[in-house]
């Protein structure tokens, strides 16, 4: 099974080959934009393997949570390229991509990306070599509360582009964590195909394929709301 | 400051540019008319970036501008009023650039966006061309 994998929801930006297993992976952690990155990156990894597109059995993208332009730069590259070869696309969630770096550890894995407004982009899965359990859906929420949700656990390993942000808020709180796979930030999309491989039967036609937004939470919101209000009123 | 034209306000924020630096993030204060634009047209002139292309991006929501020393992204937020709204402009991605971030009616996601900023207060003075104009870094 042959798979061109993308990732462009976060910070950094991934292209992968899988071919029974990775076999190139081109992974960017600058402040380019992705849509400057991604496509070069993907035409650079085919030729130098020396295959196309049309050799791949399936494209692969995370679908997000994460931001809005890179979710959507990926999901273009991958709809787009799918739709001119006539495959089909695999779906898969950045959190669980990025928490995947960290499956052999043994705790409860963290994925959090910096969602902005002191909220993460979040999912747990509980880890013990190399199996993964979800704990819960992807959802965006803030640090504190996160805090507060996983502050009984064991061992707590933080990891994806918040991981950092939220380390420093733990740190405060008093609250033990670890960040795993700290010399990188963001998913490498080698995760993302040997996730996609292990879910081929998800697969889904280009124009069925769709991105995970997440809102961020409704408390949030709403408390938002108020704040502004208030605000508008200090301004009259 | 003072400025007693449009030509002057543009002139003081063009000055202003030569100091900033990349991922700068500044609020713009002042009622419609006061000359939000206008400083933003000068700090373009400054950047190098010609300052005839910049208009305001009240229904675009942001404009773009490159080819100046630094790119420029200019944001109108009068429509804007929640986290969700901000996210779905691609808002947090400009932060996340080497951009200057412009924000006119920044006062609508004061709530919301905790970022350091400069905040540029334009006035109206003693005559009607006439602007006070006060920066503060905060």
């Amino acid at each position: 099974m042959r798979i061109l994998a993308f990732d462009s929801c976060g910070k950094t930006a991934s292209v992968a080959v899988y071919d029974g297993k990775v076999v190139g992976e081109v992974y960017i952690d600058t402040k380019q934009t992705h849509s400057a990155t991604l496509l070069p990156s993907a035409d650079w990894l085919l030729s130098t393997l020396g295959m196309k597109v049309a050799d791949m059995d399936y494209i692969a993208a995370t679908v997000g949570p994460g931001s809005f332009t890179g979710v959507r730069i990926g999901m273009s590259a991958a709809k787009g390229m799918a739709a001119g070869a006539g495959l089909k696309c695999i779906g898969v969630s950045s959190l669980y991509a990025a928490a995947y770096a960290a499956k052999d550890c043994k705790g409860l894995v963290c994925a959090v990306m910096d969602a902005r407004c002191g909220q993460v982009y979040n999912a747990n899965f509980k880890v013990d070599n190399g199996s993964m359990q979800r704990v819960c859906e992807d959802r965006a929420l803030a640090i504190d509360d996160l805090i507060d949700e996983v502050k009984g656990e064991k061992q707590v390993f933080l990891i994806g582009d918040g991981a950092a942000l939220c380390r420093d808020r733990f740190a405060e709180r008093g609250v033990g964590c670890a960040v795993a796979n700290a010399g990188r930030v963001g998913v490498g999309a080698g995760d993302v195909a040997l996730i996609a491989a292990e879910n081929a039967e998800s697969a889904v036609s280009p124009e069925a394929f769709a991105v995970n937004y997440i809102r961020l939470s409704q408390a949030e919101r709403e408390r938002n709301a108020k704040l502004q209000n208030k605000n508008t009123e200090e301004i009259k | 400051m003072i400025s007693n034209s449009v030509a002057e306000t543009e002139r003081i924020a063009s000055e202003y540019a030569s100091g900033l630096k990349a991922g700068d993030v500044i609020f713009f204060r002042g009622d419609l008319g006061a000359g939000k634009t206008a400083f933003v047209r000068g700090l373009a002139a400054g950047l190098g970036i010609a300052p005839e292309t910049v208009s305001s991006p009240t229904f675009t929501f942001v404009k773009e501008y490159s080819g100046g020393r630094l790119p420029l992204a200019h944001f109108d937020m009068y429509r804007v009023g929640s986290p969700d709204d901000l996210y779905s402009i691609g808002f947090f991605d400009y932060l996340d650039s080497d951009a200057i971030v412009a924000i006119e009616w920044s006062e609508n996601i004061e709530a919301f966006v905790a970022v350091p900023h400069m905040t540029v207060t334009i006035e109206r003075g003693e005559n009607d061309n006439q602007r006070t104009i006060t920066v503060e870094e905060v």
